[in-house]
């Protein structure tokens, strides 16, 4: 035998594992495949019955099967491109399957007869479209950074374009959007609001913290310890504090009343989220203009520049990298925390959760919940392009 | 020496007096609020409410500690190594989730009450954790590696004589972060039932009765700052013992020119 | 020329420089040698004022340092530090023209200079346009002393410009230095704790020692006469003999009469070369010719040896 059929002979009979990542995950989707796929109450409050993937179809179980075993094997592909191209393939008709399969399954489940029922998304496509992601990720891991941002979008239109086809309208999830579509926008635009108000205010707050951190070697211990035992307060512990003050304010100061500050409402929501969003802002923006290197900033004095042409010719563009991180950090935090504004009537997507928690009414909760985690998951990707790009300019 | 302060002390006594004798500050709630015919939160004693918003806190970052070492160590591994991307990234993209959100999210998972607040606590705890054990073992210099090695260690003595204990600051950290968040989410968990500090002030929010809010709130802000110092301490006697420090910043400004 | 009069420097109650005076000639190459912590650091920055002396005076031509605005005195004197201390967000042009902006030079001259300091400094113009971090150690230093001159100034100090370099690139950039100080004719502190740099740079050399001068002179005064044992072990005990050598010339032991001899130097060689010669040749004797070379007379071997003796 020559050594190319031997070679030949060694690779066809020798199977290789080369991704136990996907091979984890190929095993997870099987196991997770066997919960409720959708579960299925007759309304709102009732508990549902479960149904399975194999209740849904024959065909529509064949189609996951197939996708699964091709995430399975391709745990064995020894081309790194082949095997990145065949998770990511897999992982994307995974997502796209799960929302055509939930949609059509949960529309032949409709029935006249009775209107109040709710099809709820269950464990099992929950557990598949995770495995879904988490396989692009995987698929794009070595690919290069043009791809991964082109085929990310690419599928995330698709997805995004399914949504909005009105394919998944028969899910509860979509019909409680519906019911919701005409607070929605208003409450989405509170919650932004509210962030970027908070970001913008604590920005302005921090500047002077940041300059005596910095610059006065006395004050710095005390802002960092005052900055970080507000940080240390429950958000809605210090909310709660806000309450009294301000109504106590509001209660005797007409004018505060009518620009409507109370101690319900926007005002404690903003002041809370300012005091929170203190210390990531002068924490980063400190070490950014304290890892200014010493020989810059002598080379700078030696040069002839004074105090003023230093801070804003080399220390501050030398820290913006740290300054737009401790922004990302700020935007991020508000968004989660705004939705505990909504306890104390600030408005914003928090209003669903809670008052889905308080209903029972599960799939108003992810009416606020998701869009929340979008809205963080955005600011943060948003944010790293930014620094990604402050980073490689002057 | 560790400097403690005075402040520490004082606060960690006005906790144990609010939650020992919160009654007995009726008058003064009563004077703050003369309409409120019921200014003291009673449902249960702030030591009940202290004990369990203690119990869900420990028993989640307990779990989650365990869990987020465990990862963490597997995926630094020769054998883990494949799944550091992955990991890592879940555990990045994951601590941008509003932990209000993810607590949330438990509800359809498990309902209402103590068990759906355990997981939001446990799932959120790990993240901290988790980054904070891959950074540290990342942490150790190469040739502190290389030299174990040469002298001999098998992987799992380097690993707990050399590897662990240099990464245990960066450890320690992710665990108070996630302490401290696991007390704020565990306080927002009353919303979903679980018995917390919480309690009075989702109750007194949903009452209009601010004097519940304000009771609370307190003892919830004392509660996780005595907490958090308690960390500081510990971050400090730790870094004296392995004369290690998490990476401060350079040396201070202005050394340079100043050194003769 | 540049002058110190008695002047003290003091830490925490302690003195740690001084009383001290010198005075640097215009268009010397003044080198401040030492070991760390011996106060040449702290000397070379009094001269710009980014340390002000406790006790006192510095005057440049004359004029008092502190008769000055800090910062305008900067601008008019070079200032070239170890590993460069480039701005790192500035393409390595906008290093060099920062003293030109400083000092609100039009756009045109700007650039016109840039691409004068940077022939000067031999800077390729392809890498103007890089940023520092893109630059080997070597180039980052020639970009460090190109923005040093961007102004035109009479004065350059470098502290420890060459300390980061490998050996290779050290030497290289060591003789441009040279060449440049001689084209200009500015005058040039340097300070090193490198006392072969000191040797193969200075043509005033100032050895220093706990903030004090322990001895300054030529490189051949210091080579020739150590004032005190730390100077002797300071150049380099026994081989020191050699480097004086390097600072000798064939025409000060040169013997009269023209002994012919098939093997020949110059006048203006150094006694070094000509040992070299006699050692890769073999001859104890070498026939000496002047510039025009015309023979005008003979070297001997124990000359040599004689000369090196201090």
């Amino acid at each position: 035998m020559s050594t190319a059929d031997l070679a030949a002979t060694r690779r066809t009979s020798r199977l290789a594992l080369h991704d136990r990542v996907a091979l984890v995950l190929a095993l997870v989707a099987a196991a997770g495949s066997f919960g409720a796929f959708l579960s299925i109450a007759p309304n709102r409050l009732a508990d549902g019955r479960p149904l399975t993937l194999w209740n849904v179809g024959l065909s529509q179980t064949a189609i996951v099967l197939a996708l699964l075993v091709l995430v399975f094997m391709a745990a064995f592909i020894g081309d790194r491109t082949w095997r990145s191209g065949a998770l990511f393939a897999s992982g994307a008709g995974l997502l796209i399957s799960m929302l055509l399969i939930a949609g059509t399954a949960a529309a032949a489940q409709l029935d006249p007869q009775e209107p109040a029922r709710r099809i709820a998304l269950g464990s099992a496509f929950w557990i598949l479209f995770s495995v879904g992601v988490l396989a692009c990720f995987q698929g794009l891991q070595h690919a290069a950074r043009i791809w991964k941002a082109l085929l990310s979008l690419a599928l995330a239109a698709a997805l995004i374009a399914i949504a909005a086809s009105g394919e998944l309208n028969s899910l509860s999830l979509a019909r409680e959007f519906h019911a919701q579509r005409a607070t929605f926008p208003t409450e989405l635009l509170r919650h932004i609001g509210l962030v970027a108000a908070a970001v913008v205010v604590a920005s302005f707050c921090a500047i002077p913290l940041v300059l005596a951190a910095v610059y006065r070697s006395g004050a710095r211990s005390a802002i960092f310890t005052t900055l970080n035992l507000l940080q240390t307060i429950p958000s809605i512990a210090l909310f709660g504090l806000l309450i009294a003050p301000l109504s106590f304010v509001a209660a005797h100061v007409s004018l505060a009343r009518e620009i409507g500050i109370g101690g319900i409402g926007a005002a404690p929501a903003l002041i809370a989220l300012v005091l929170y969003g203190l210390l990531p802002l002068v924490r980063s923006a400190d070490a950014g203009l304290r890892n200014v290197p010493a020989n810059v900033q002598e080379a700078a004095r030696g040069m002839g520049m004074n105090a003023q042409e230093i801070f804003w010719k080399v220390d501050l563009p030398l820290a913006l990298p740290a300054l737009v991180s401790g922004l990302r950090v700020v935007t991020v935090q508000s968004i989660g925390l705004a939705i505990v504004a909504a306890l104390i009537g600030a408005g914003g997507l928090g209003t669903f959760v809670f008052q889905g928690i308080g209903e029972y009414a599960l799939d108003l909760v992810l009416v606020g919940a998701l869009p929340t985690i979008l809205l963080a998951v955005a600011a943060d990707a948003l944010f790293q392009i930014v620094i990604a790009n402050v980073r490689s300019r002057p | 020496m560790m400097r403690v302060g005075l402040l520490t002390p004082l606060l960690a006594l006005a906790f144990v007096a609010l939650a020992l004798f919160m009654p007995a500050t009726a008058p003064f709630f009563h004077w703050l609020f003369p309409e409120n015919p019921r200014p003291v939160f009673l449902r249960a004693s702030f030591l009940e409410l202290t004990l369990a918003h203690a119990e869900l806190v420990l028993i989640s970052a307990g779990a989650a500690t365990a869990f987020a070492l465990g990862v963490g160590i597997f995926v630094t591994r020769p054998a883990g190594r494949e799944f550091l991307p992955i990991v890592g990234a879940l555990a990045a993209v994951g601590q941008t989730f509003p932990p209000a959100a993810v607590l949330a999210l438990a509800v359809p998972a498990l309902g209402y009450g103590e068990a759906p607040t355990l997981l939001a606590l446990f799932l959120y705890s790990i993240l901290p954790i988790l980054e904070g054990t891959i950074a540290g073992l990342h942490a150790v210099p190469a040739d502190v590696r290389e030299a174990a090695d040469g002298l001999g260690f098998s992987s799992a003595t380097k690993l707990t004589r050399i590897e662990l204990p240099l990464a245990a600051p960066y450890i320690l950290a992710g665990v108070r972060t996630s302490t401290i968040i696991a007390i704020g989410t565990a306080t927002i968990g009353s919303t979903i039932g679980a018995l917390s500090l919480g309690s009075p002030i989702v109750e007194g929010l949903a009452a209009e009765n601010t004097a519940y809010v304000l009771q609370g709130a307190l003892v919830v802000a004392l509660f996780a700052i005595l907490v958090d110092r308690g960390f500081e301490l510990l971050e400090r006697r730790l870094a004296r013992q392995s004369r290690s420090e998490l990476p401060a910043s350079r040396p201070r400004r202005a050394a340079a020119a100043a050194a003769p | 020329m540049i002058e110190f009069d008695a002047v003290e420097k003091f830490y925490a109650g302690q003195r740690v420089l001084g009383p001290l005076s010198l005075s640097i000639p215009q268009g010397a190459l003044c080198v401040l040698v030492g070991p760390s912590g011996c106060g040449k650091s702290t000397t070379l920055k009094m001269i710009n004022a980014l340390i002000t002396p406790d006790a006192g005076s510095i005057r440049i031509n004359a004029q008092p340092v502190a008769s000055h605005p800090a910062e305008e005195l900067r601008r008019g004197i070079g200032y070239v530090i170890q590993s460069g201390g480039l701005f790192p967000h500035w393409r390595v042009r906008d290093n060099i023209a920062t003293v030109p902006r400083l000092l609100h030079w039009e756009k045109a001259r700007v650039a016109a200079r840039i691409n004068e300091v940077a022939e000067i400094a031999a800077i390729h113009r392809a890498l103007l346009d890089r940023f520092p971090h893109q630059l080997s150690g070597g180039q980052q230093q020639r970009v460090g002393v190109a923005r040093a001159l961007a102004a035109d100034p009479d004065i350059i100090l470098m502290d420890e410009p060459f300390g980061a370099l490998d050996p290779v690139t050290r030497a290289a950039l060591q003789k441009e230095l040279a060449r440049l100080h001689h084209n200009t004719g500015k005058t040039i502190v340097l300070v090193t704790h490198d006392m072969d740099e000191a040797l193969a740079l200075g043509t005033t050399i100032v050895v220093m020692r706990k903030g004090e001068i322990a001895q300054s002179g030529t490189p051949a005064e210091i080579l020739a006469a150590p004032r005190s044992d730390f100077v002797r072990d300071f150049v380099g005990g026994a081989d020191a003999a050699m480097k004086l050598l390097e600072f000798r010339k064939v025409r000060e032991v040169l013997r009269g009469g023209a002994e012919s001899c098939d093997h020949s130097i110059r006048t203006h060689d150094t006694l070094r070369s000509a040992l070299t010669e006699m050692m890769t040749t073999g001859r104890s004797i070498l026939t000496v010719q002047n510039e025009s070379g015309a023979i005008v007379g003979s070297i001997h071997v124990e000359d040599i040896v004689g000369a090196s003796k201090r």
